[in-house]
């Protein structure tokens, strides 16, 4: 890393930018209502929704992880027709405003969707107004985050040393378990915690495609936008504790990331 | 196409194309406000089945167009039709055209005068325009008394000259323009030997438009068809203006009024929620301008037959309400206890469109909703009557806000949607009158 100094030209959109992102968190720390912080976030359903939030965004990242690890894999390592074009409608639900992935997921898995109709006959599931429906809302937009982490590893990973692991007579799976997955670990962990970050504070599409009931499809972000409407400071005193999680987590990920301990 | 020339239309028809630009407007209300014995009617009075007809023929011209239709108590529903701004500048050039012959003063040119006037329109170039056409003419005529003509001839003669004055009054300003037109009305009709009208009250004038600038109106959800109409027409009214809309949840447009939101009016579904913004100081003198009452709103053909409130409990049904904060969430749960009804709804929707969407896409059999909602979801949901013993009347209140950059703009939207214009259009999507 350099140790000279940074020249002026460089620094001062830097600064612009990082009082861009301090700003508002500063602004939601000088609102934060800090003599009832203890009381409000103690209330049944604050501990409700944040438990529900945690529940749904770890089991989001779980199924992604789950999916999108092999997905990426096959992304980048095979060549197959329509592999760009898969490519970019597994990143969709980045652009896709998270309204609209709700409306879609309603159409695909919703009680008259494409999928949903023999869901609900053949096994009578519905999905919607279910924590399995918020899980879903939430992998759907998360999942993106780490597929694209994860693809861009495999994708750099120096394939030598497979080759000579299969030279030594490994298997695929065992290449696969023993040296590819390590090597890309760092990688892969760094798009399981974005995933998960994103799947913490999923707001539209859960609210479009698992509505809104506590303890039930309420998560901390559901909770925050209603409560902004009756009692602006409780809302404050929620934003404070998904802000609180979601920083810890970026923070220690991010010096993993640089390779920086 | 010649661009300048006024299209070929009757009497009736501008006089409807006139009416038409104080404001939308169904073909009751304006029939009513051309019979013989009314400030327009009295110059030129139109059936009712010819105001229709002349709709009809203004539609297929381009220059109006049905804003929506509005339940009537008996017969069918009434079309609201609306200026378009093609019909607005072909009804402003004709207006300033003068007439060619004089037997058409006491029909077009004093018809003219009256719907210009009434639209805060300037007679001089249509005074100036018409003397140049008449003074020769009447210039031309012989003196009937001294040339022993027949009667005819004395009558033409007499008008002639009684228009002569009556044009140069106009444009001397010597009286005003309203009593000029009065004045013609009262001796052209003496002249021409029809009825005597005595007792009625002067036109009301509509002043003319000074408004400037853009204002933004927080509205709840619930008024979105409605006010969008209401917006248009207020611009076409008031040209130099524009209304942007954002509709959403009253208890979220309250947060964002009361968090310093640069916008000019705040139109809430609820009292509560606007007196939330007064407390606060950001808004004062609310007046409520509707009213509404709640439905439940279930899928097309309604499937689980529900008839009452009670059926939203029976097992295999599902519903959605509104979320506590939100208006229709308050309302809704208000009627499921008034009917004695504890079932849970699969959901809490964050406003009352997200309920209607959730029934539209079939996710739920039903959903506790406005009235207006029910017409507004199309034809892929239908409303079942909640009795009134179990519902609520919703009061509808707005108020400009005090960080409004354009009070007075502001403050004439507020009255547009109070004035009998704004209420026709509220009626037209199921709203009740505000008393």
């Amino acid at each position: 890393m350099s140790r000279e100094r940074p020249p002026l030209l460089a620094v001062a959109p830097a600064a612009i930018a990082a009082a861009f992102f301090v700003l508002p968190l500063a602004g939601l720390l000088y609102r934060a209502p800090w003599s009832r912080l203890g009381r409000d976030l103690g209330a049944p359903e604050v501990r409700t929704a944040l438990r529900l939030s945690l529940v749904t965004s770890l089991t989001a990242t779980a199924l992604a992880l789950l999916l999108g690890v092999p997905l990426a894999w096959t992304l980048a390592r095979h060549r197959f027709p329509g592999r760009r074009l898969l490519r970019a409608l597994t990143t969709l639900p980045m652009v896709l405003p998270p309204v609209v992935g709700g409306v879609a997921l309603l159409y695909a898995f919703g009680r008259r969707g494409l999928l949903g109709q023999w869901l609900v006959r053949w096994f009578g599931i519905t999905l919607p107004f279910t924590t399995t429906g918020a899980i879903l809302a939430e992998t759907f937009v998360a999942m993106p985050f780490l597929v694209i982490t994860a693809e861009a590893a495999f994708r750099t990973l120096d394939q030598r040393y497979e080759d000579a692991a299969r030279t030594l007579g490994a298997s695929r799976w065992t290449v696969f378990r023993r040296v590819t997955l390590p090597m890309a670990g760092p990688a892969l962990l760094a798009g399981a915690v974005l995933c998960w970050a994103r799947a913490l504070g999923e707001f539209g599409a859960t609210i479009t495609f698992a509505g809104n009931y506590p303890g039930r499809t309420q998560t901390m972000p559901l909770a925050v936008y209603l409560a902004l409407e009756t009692s602006p400071e409780l809302a404050v005193a929620l934003s404070l504790v998904l802000l609180v999680v979601s920083v810890a987590v970026l923070v220690g990920l991010r010096d993993r990331w640089l390779g920086v301990a | 196409m010649v661009a300048n020339s006024p299209p070929d239309l009757s009497l009736t028809e501008w006089v409807v194309l006139g009416l038409l630009a104080e404001g939308p407007a169904h073909g009751f209300a304006l029939a009513r406000q051309l019979r013989p014995d009314t400030p327009v009617g009295r110059v030129w009075a139109v059936p009712r089945p010819l105001v229709y007809r002349a709709l009809t023929r203004l539609e297929h011209a381009g220059l109006v167009r049905p804003l929506g239709e509005e339940a009537s108590p008996d017969g069918p529903p009434r079309s609201v039709y609306r200026l378009e701004r093609r019909g607005r500048s072909a009804l402003y050039r004709w207006l300033d055209t003068p007439v060619d012959h004089l037997r058409q003063v006491r029909t077009e040119l004093l018809t003219k005068l009256v719907l210009g006037e009434r639209l805060g329109r300037d007679p001089t170039r249509l005074v100036e325009a018409q003397e140049s056409i008449f003074t020769p003419l009447i210039d031309a005529l012989d003196d009937p008394v001294e040339a022993g003509a027949d009667v005819v001839a004395r009558w033409r003669s007499e008008i002639a000259r009684a228009t002569a004055r009556f044009l140069h009054g106009l444009r001397a300003g010597v009286c005003s323009t309203a009593v000029g037109v009065m004045v013609a009305v009262a001796l052209l009709a003496a002249a021409c030997g029809t009825s005597k009208e005595t007792s009625t009250p002067p036109a009301p004038t509509v002043q003319p438009s000074k408004l400037q600038g853009d204002i933004t109106v927080l509205a709840a959800a619930s008024l979105t068809g409605a006010f969008t109409d209401i917006g248009k027409a207020f611009e076409a009214d008031n040209s130099g203006t524009k209304v942007t809309f954002s509709f959403d949840a009253s208890s979220t447009l309250a947060t964002q009024a009361n968090s310093g939101a640069p916008a000019d009016v705040f139109a809430s579904a609820d009292e509560a929620n606007l007196q939330k913004v007064i407390n606060a100081g950001n808004a004062s003198e609310a007046a409520v301008f509707a009213r509404n009452r709640l439905a439940i709103l279930a899928g097309k053909g309604n499937p689980k037959g529900i008839r009452g409130l009670k059926d939203l409990a029976r097992s295999g049904v599902s519903f959605v309400l509104c979320a506590a904060p939100v208006p229709c969430g308050k309302y809704g749960a208000q009627v499921l206890q008034k009917a004695g009804v504890t079932a849970q709804p699969k959901s809490f929707e964050a406003n009352v469109k997200g309920v209607v969407a959730k029934v539209q896409t079939g996710e739920v059999d039903a959903g506790i909703v406005y009235v207006t909602d029910v017409k507004a979801g199309g034809d892929k949901v239908e409303g079942v009557d909640i009795p009134e013993a179990d519902n609520v009347i919703a009061s509808y209140p707005l108020a400009v806000l005090k960080q409004s950059g354009r009070p007075n703009v502001a403050q004439a939207f507020k009255g547009y949607v109070l004035s009998s214009i704004g209420q026709q259009i509220l009626a037209s999507y199921g709203f009740l009158p505000a008393t």
